[in-house]
């Protein structure tokens, strides 16, 4: 009987060391390429950076039980955005490893911002207990997600999908070629209805 | 079949109690649609869609007219994620007849010069964004929040730069994505620590979690932070100073017609946002002060914003020489004034919420807002028509103007009037009205009065100087063959400002009337939660 309580405890000694341990881990990886980010001149290094610190808060999501999230954090955003923002650093920028130079005034005036403001927000956060649910324990309830999008949820999730629909459509927009005065544009639009028509 | 519904749980089906409410925002969804497959029937599809367009604007209009005060409108509604009251309705109609108004002025200006296959891209973007400014006025929730400023934002970004071939609007455009990518960044942020410190999206049930239980000294700076992302992020919208970087630079390099609808309908709806989501926390706060939590310095911090915005907006447009960029600092002034009159609303009940729930602030917002709309409107077709004839926007052109197109002159002078402020138009009943309300709240409210007073005489200035060119200033110019859509529309604008100053008993009653928030009173039941609600329980 005693035996097997101590041998609990010690495995939830060792869970928590290792949870301890991945943790500190995510977090200096978030935000020390987070301070990279910010540091770096090389616009591609920045990009690489901010993959670790993609990464690196997806693990933190992990540590927090929210596998969904974590999955969502790394297929989204350092699978698909990251990889946008270099394709779109390579195909814009005339030469890739372009270079941003601030004036001296501007980092010493946004240094002295960013360091006031950090110390207001370390204070804040040590000596506040924020809000908190019980901790979710065993597997994540993906299905009662899912519910809740389609429930108390609804109306955002509309939203959003309308919302998606219109930045599509300005993206479409924007990447459609520039086209010459006059003749081409009437032609291919007219092909294009007629085509439709068509189809129709 | 029941089985396997009981084992996914029931989905929620949104009753027609609760869709009726909304009728014009769903209005605009179909009208989106539908714009987007118009092409696919009519060859000359600009024109098209932008009738199609029109026609749903008009749908919503109608259809947001028909919904009456009844109990069952009036309230939360989709589980508490949207509100609908009188305030929101009386916002929805205006914004849609604004952009039925905005839309009317594309046929008079871009309509011969935008590329054919164009059109539905761009009153996709524009119904969206109306959609998103429609919305912000329902929001009781931080996720709506953030999706319904966003909704609104971002396809204001490309329209600023839907003229592709156009440099000053492709830098336009980038600056106002910039600009609001970090606005919203920093609202986002001070939001999550809104949630992080009371649990919950819903604005009301913060205001009420807030009065129940103090944070300490570092949930307070947390509590600073967020409001001052929350302002942040709303300041940039209605450019306040110092946000308010992006507004002339975007005005001028947007086509006309955007930029009108970006100083009337974007500017309104961030503060009719702030009008709601302020004044719910203060509902829960019981309008008091509490501790960590002083509405007073809140009310201070926005009462000083407005007075700098609407001072650096008319030091501003003096040396402007160009029309849309002294509108635009102009419109900067306009939103400073109406930010003066949003820092009433956290003063103290018995002034503010009378007893029937009517908000002074919330009232003289909605007056000035309908009375501006038709001012700037105006203004701008009035600009827009004179591009169109001479290719300038630059103010000296107008020289000559009473000789060359005298209605369009005689128009331009009612709305610069009525932009002072001056009898016998409207914006004097609306100018008076918003001081009249600050004064009669007295204490530091008085000095908001002042400085309104001082930026009227400011703002006589530039007003009255395009007003001298086009009557005093000597021109051989040819005489102007405006569009008489156009100039129709401007008439239609000039005689609704006189109309309403005439009819200005019956505009305040109006207001009056629709100057109802809905508040949540302290036995609201808990609304969802949504932590709670993925995190609970397998069931």
């Amino acid at each position: 009987m005693s035996f097997s309580v101590l041998a609990q405890s010690d495995i939830s000694d060792a869970a928590n060391t290792a949870t301890a341990v991945l943790f500190y881990l995510f977090a200096i990886m978030a935000g020390g390429s987070a301070i990279c980010v910010a540091v770096s001149r090389n616009i591609v290094r920045t990009a690489v950076a901010l993959l670790f610190t993609l990464t690196g808060v997806a693990g933190l999501y992990f540590l927090l039980n929210a596998e969904f999230l974590a999955a969502v954090q790394l297929v989204v955003y350092a699978g698909g955005t990251l990889i946008l923002i270099i394709f779109g650093v390579m195909l814009t920028s005339k030469s890739p490893f372009s270079r941003f130079e601030a004036k001296l005034g501007e980092v010493v005036i946004a240094m002295s911002l960013a360091c006031v403001l950090l110390f207001a927000l370390v204070m804040g956060i040590v000596r506040t207990t924020f809000a908190t649910d019980e901790f979710p324990t065993g597997n994540y309830p993906i299905d009662r997600l899912g519910q809740v999008l389609l429930g108390d949820y609804l109306v955002p999730f509309e939203v959003v999908s309308v919302l998606l629909l219109a930045v599509m459509i300005g993206a479409a927009y924007l990447a459609k070629g520039r086209r010459r005065e006059g003749e081409e544009g009437a032609a291919r639009s007219g092909s294009l209805s007629r085509q439709a028509r068509e189809w129709s | 079949m029941t089985h396997l519904l009981a084992a996914i749980g029931l989905p929620y089906i949104p009753g027609w109690d609760e869709l009726r409410p909304f009728a014009a925002d769903l209005w605009l969804i179909v009208t989106i649609v539908a714009v987007l497959i118009t092409p696919f029937f009519i060859t000359r599809s600009n024109i098209a869609c932008a009738l199609v367009a029109l026609a749903g604007v008009t749908l919503a209009f109608l259809s947001q007219l028909l919904v009456r005060n009844s109990p069952h409108v009036i309230g939360e509604h989709f589980r508490g994620l949207l509100v609908m009251d009188q305030f929101a309705m009386l916002w929805k109609l205006l914004l849609l007849l604004f952009v039925a108004g905005v839309i009317l002025m594309w046929f008079t200006t871009t309509a011969s010069n935008m590329h054919e296959g164009d059109g539905p891209e761009f009153f996709a973007l524009l119904l969206s964004a109306t959609l998103g400014m429609s919305l912000m006025a329902s929001t009781s929730n931080l996720l709506m929040l953030v999706l319904s400023v966003e909704m609104a934002s971002l396809p204001s970004y490309v329209l600023a730069g839907f003229r592709k071939t156009h440099r000053i609007g492709a830098e336009a455009s980038l600056k106002y994505v910039l600009f609001g990518a970090v606005t919203s960044a920093v609202m986002i942020y001070g939001l999550s620590f809104l949630y992080g410190l009371y649990g919950t999206l819903q604005v009301g049930a913060i205001g009420h979690a807030m009065a129940a239980g103090a944070i300490g000294v570092g949930g307070n700076a947390l509590l600073a932070v967020a409001l001052l992302g929350l302002i942040v992020g709303i300041g940039f919208k209605v450019s306040a100073v110092p946000f308010h970087f992006w507004c002339p630079d975007v005005f001028e390099g947007a086509s006309i017609e955007v930029t009108t609808f970006l100083s009337v309908a974007s500017k309104g709806a961030a503060l009719v946002l702030l009008i709601r989501v302020l004044t719910t926390i203060a509902a829960g706060l019981g309008f008091a002060p509490h501790a960590g939590m002083s509405l007073a310095a809140l009310a201070g911090v926005i009462g000083v914003m407005g007075a700098v915005t609407c001072t650096v907006g008319n030091l501003g447009a003096l040396v402007q020489t160009n029309i849309k960029r002294l509108l635009a600092y102009s419109s900067i002034a306009h939103a400073g004034y109406m930010l003066c009159a949003v820092s009433l609303l956290v003063r103290h009940k018995a002034t503010i919420v009378g007893e029937d729930g009517n908000s002074i602030a919330a009232q003289a917002i909605l007056l000035y807002l309908a009375v501006y709309l038709f001012m700037n409107l105006g203004a701008f077709t009035v600009a827009a028509l004179i591009y169109r004839q001479t290719g300038s926007e630059d103010i000296t052109h107008y020289a000559g103007l009473s000789r060359r197109s005298p209605l369009a002159a005689a128009c331009m002078t009612v709305f610069m009037f009525s932009l002072i402020g001056l009898p016998p138009f409207a914006g004097f009943v609306a100018k008076f009205n918003l001081m009249w309300v600050l004064g009669t709240n007295g204490g530091w409210w008085w000095a908001l009065v002042a400085v309104i007073g001082l930026n009227t005489i400011f703002s006589l200035y530039y007003y009255v100087r395009v007003v001298k060119i086009m009557y005093l200033t000597p021109s051989d110019a040819p005489a102007l063959n405006v569009n008489p859509l156009g100039l129709g529309l401007a008439v239609a604008c000039a005689a609704a400002l006189v109309l309403l100053f005439i009819g200005l008993a019956p505009l305040s009653r109006v207001t009056t009337n629709y100057g109802k928030l809905y508040l949540t009173s302290q036995t609201q039941q808990q609304p969802a939660q949504s932590t709670a609600m993925i995190t609970g329980e397998r069931r």
